[in-house]
């Protein structure tokens, strides 16, 4: 019954794997020519060059900035009322139209009105930012605090609990998982707002910086932003299912 | 807080028809929620209350409003009625659903054989799924400008876009699902002497369809995303580049009629696939 | 003739032995239960003569034929019900009918005449989920009989039952088994099941896994487990394999056997 492999040989066939992938973009560079894809080796030496002379960290730091604040309001506003309306059967028959509305509707349509009426700003980027995260993590919490067992509520009432003890026993750790998981998706939400705002609403950030070397046929550079982000979006993920695991560890974390 | 009393229930219903197929669960609350509203407190009263919100505070904010760019719902109205006459919307819409379409199809179809092969051979899933969500997690819209280099300002392009955005749900989903059926039920099915093919048509697929459509929920929702996004950077057709032109020009009533448009594809679309979640989930004990 | 016959089957998962160089005869019709401490290998040879596993060495004939995998012409009722959870209860016990190809009218006659046999009547258009276990369990019954076996192999069928049922059920295997008589494999680890319901107890110990007894048991057919069970030959019977089990009742290395 040994069908599940030891460790190592899986992670010797996940190095495997990798190399693999990287082996097919090189083989596949050089097929299509450094316009289409730069090569791995181009990429290193291009990303071995933004990071050597700072200009990367150019880019970086208004992104991070917009990012940090952005996804914070986001979190701020989406958790609570994701809190509340998760509690009230009527709150959540009354939101659960507009909010599945305008969580089915590409956001991004948006972006060129905000422009018109807030401006070329940090503002604008900060709300689309705070647009991109405030639903996933509204959404994800308001179904975890959903998920609560009618049983415990009972037995909560049963206590003569009041509300804030019915919160702090059972609602709140009923929730947990929930959060954590509005947490992880409004995050990776948050980076795709990131990039957008960046790519439109004004010259700056790590979008910026992709556009304006695309624009440039220079790919190999290009490509640094989009590497570092998909590191960010993977350390994130492993990061935060660690951290629910840790907080709600009678939960499965998928 | 002032709360309605019932602890809710587990289901999961964006579907929110007043007659929810799934019964209540047994046991009464202790407290039941006094319907102090009337009729007026009712679920699906309510929840067109909820959606008549939107465009009515966004009237009244247009009325005391006086600036210019802040455009009414009835100004959009007009525009819609307008650009659907004028067969401008028409064009645009069938330029954007061609890409929408196809890039699905383009996306899905690679994502469900993915996700059907990590779901059933173990080593393979544990080989590829690092890589699978760390593909997932990245922010796909940072490659697009590049594509855009790659492959140029034509279809193609914008096919390649909205397929990458969908291959990732489905095939996230697939593997979810598949991996989900018991192996008891595979061997059950060998006990029988089932074929390879007959234990994916009597166990695999069945047992994993909740969870397909739950990925292609996912991927329309993103795929919607990519076409706009790729008709931003790209094109001079469809919804998107019909947002810009008119949004640049301030004609924001005129730009408007894309996206209320795009809203409605997106919630319909999404709705219809809930319920399609919800009919094939008969057979779980709590959905 | 469904005879099975196993020959010095050895089994070992890793360097862990099961089974060591175990034989058992069983005749055709004949119903043989299989008791013992969780771990002593009865489910593992079970598995091993319905084709799942491969014994390490030695070997399964049925009816003289060396088993290489599952066969058309036995099937299996699991502890664990193992019932399509999106199919019906009629499309569950039609299910080997199905795989097998059989043509629909007649497999729906099959089906309505095993519901029917079990109880179910009514039921047909209802999912597992809305079944209690009892009912679950007539299912996966009427699913193993509707293909009409000649080798019925049985693993803990109604282990997870509540006691009122799982009494209720031996009733009713006794009666189905009276009316078309099969040749039945069946592990338990319950002393007075495998009374009323065998013609032969095996009993075996653990680490490893084999047989230290085998005991006819007299009783006349058609049996009722009630008059059986106040047959002062039954508590004779259970005196004796009580002593034999409970001479192997040491503690058990954890992670025993599901049901235990």
């Amino acid at each position: 019954m040994s069908d599940v492999p030891d460790r190592r040989t899986v992670l010797l066939a996940r190095i495997g794997f990798g190399l693999l992938v990287v082996g097919l973009w090189w083989a596949l560079s050089a097929m299509l020519g450094s316009l289409f894809l730069a090569s791995p080796a181009d990429v290193v030496s291009s990303a071995a060059r933004v990071l050597g002379t700072g200009e990367f960290f150019d880019y970086l730091l208004p992104s991070l900035k917009i990012l940090a604040i952005g996804a914070a309001l986001g979190l701020l506003v989406g958790i609570p009322v994701g809190l509340l309306i998760g509690r009230s059967k009527r709150l959540y028959w009354l939101t659960e139209a507009p909010i599945n509305i305008f969580y089915s509707t590409p956001l991004v349509a948006l972006i060129p009105f905000l422009l018109v009426i807030i401006g070329f700003n940090d503002t604008t980027k900060i709300f689309i930012v705070w647009l991109f995260t405030v639903l996933p993590a509204l959404i994800n919490t308001a179904s975890g605090v959903r998920t609560v067992d009618r049983d415990l509520v009972e037995l909560s009432h049963s206590f003569c609990a009041g509300e804030w003890a019915l919160w702090r026993d059972i609602l709140i750790p009923t929730a947990v998982p929930g959060i954590i998981t509005g947490v992880r998706v409004g995050f990776i939400h948050a980076l795709t707002g990131v990039v957008l705002a960046d790519f439109y609403a004004g010259a700056s950030g790590l979008g910026y910086m992709i556009m304006r070397y695309s624009n440039r046929f220079d790919v190999a550079t290009a490509l640094v932003p989009v590497l570092f982000l998909a590191l960010v979006g993977a350390v994130s993920i492993v990061v935060l299912k660690g951290v629910q695991r840790r907080i709600a560890p009678w939960q499965v974390v998928s | 807080m002032t709360s309605s009393a019932v602890a809710p229930v587990s289901t999961s219903s964006a579907g929110a028809s007043p007659a929810s197929p799934a019964a209540p669960p047994a046991g009464a609350p202790l407290r039941r929620s006094r319907n102090r509203l009337g009729w007026l407190g009712s679920e699906p009263v309510l929840w067109v209350l909820g959606l008549l919100l939107v465009p009515v505070v966004w009237h009244l904010y247009s009325m005391v409003n006086d600036d210019k760019l802040i455009v009414g719902p009835l100004d959009v109205a007009r525009a819609f009625g307008d650009l659907t006459a004028s067969g401008e919307l028409f064009t645009a819409a069938q330029s954007s659903g061609t890409v929408l379409v196809t890039g699905l199809v383009a996306g899905a179809i690679p994502g469900l054989v993915v996700g059907i092969l990590v779901g059933r051979f173990r080593l393979l899933d544990l080989v590829v799924d690092p890589y699978i969500n760390a593909a997932f997690a990245t922010p796909l819209v940072a490659i697009v400008p590049i594509l855009i280099v790659a492959l140029g300002f034509g279809v193609q392009a914008k096919i390649v876009i909205v397929a990458m955005f969908v291959f990732f749900p489905v095939a996230i989903s697939t593997a979810t699902g598949v991996r989900e059926v018991p192996r008891d039920l595979v061997e059950l099915a060998r006990s029988f002497c089932a074929r390879e093919y007959t234990v994916w048509r009597d166990v695999l697929i069945p047992g994993a369809l909740p969870y397909i459509v739950t990925g292609f929920r996912l991927a329309i929702g993103r795929a919607l995303i990519a076409v706009v996004v790729a008709e931003f950077s790209t094109s001079v057709t469809g919804l998107g580049f019909m947002i810009l032109r008119y949004s640049r020009r301030f004609r924001m009533a005129e730009g408007l009629v894309p996206v209320v448009l795009l809203m409605i594809v997106g919630f319909v679309l999404f709705w219809a696939l809930k319920r399609v979640e919800k009919r094939l989930s008969v057979w779980r004990a709590t959905p | 003739m469904a005879t099975i016959s196993a020959q010095s089957v050895q089994k070992s998962f890793d360097s862990l032995e099961v089974l060591s160089r175990l034989d058992l005869e069983i005749q055709d019709c004949e119903f043989v239960s299989i008791l013992g401490p969780s771990g002593c290998g009865k489910t593992t040879l079970l598995r091993t003569v319905a084709g799942l596993e491969k014994a390490t060495s030695g070997q399964i004939l049925l009816d003289g034929q060396p088993v290489t995998g599952p066969r058309p012409d036995l099937t299996l009722v699991f502890q664990n019900f193992r019932l399509l959870p999106w199919r019906t209860v009629e499309a569950n016990v039609g299910y080997g009918l199905r795989l097998r190809g059989v043509p629909k009218a007649e497999a729906r006659e099959r089906v309505q005449q095993k519901i029917d046999m079990v109880g179910l009547r009514g039921y047909e258009k209802k999912y597992p989920y809305q079944l209690s276990g009892g009912m679950q369990q007539r299912v996966g019954l009427a699913r193993a009989l509707a293909i009409d076996p000649k080798y019925l192999l049985m693993d803990e069928p109604f282990g997870a039952l509540d006691a009122q049922t799982r009494e209720l059920m031996q009733e009713e295997l006794l009666s189905i088994w009276a009316d078309s008589p099969k040749t039945v494999m069946f592990v338990t680890h319950s002393i007075d099941e495998a009374i009323v319901l065998s013609d032969r107890v095996v009993v075996m110990e653990a680490k490893p896994g084999r047989i230290v007894d085998d005991i006819r048991i007299p009783f006349e057919r058609p049996r009722s487990a009630v008059d059986i069970r106040t047959d002062p030959v039954f508590a004779e019977l259970r005196q004796h394999m009580w002593g034999l089990l409970r001479h192997e009742d040491r503690p058990v290395a954890a992670g025993g056997a599901p049901g235990e």
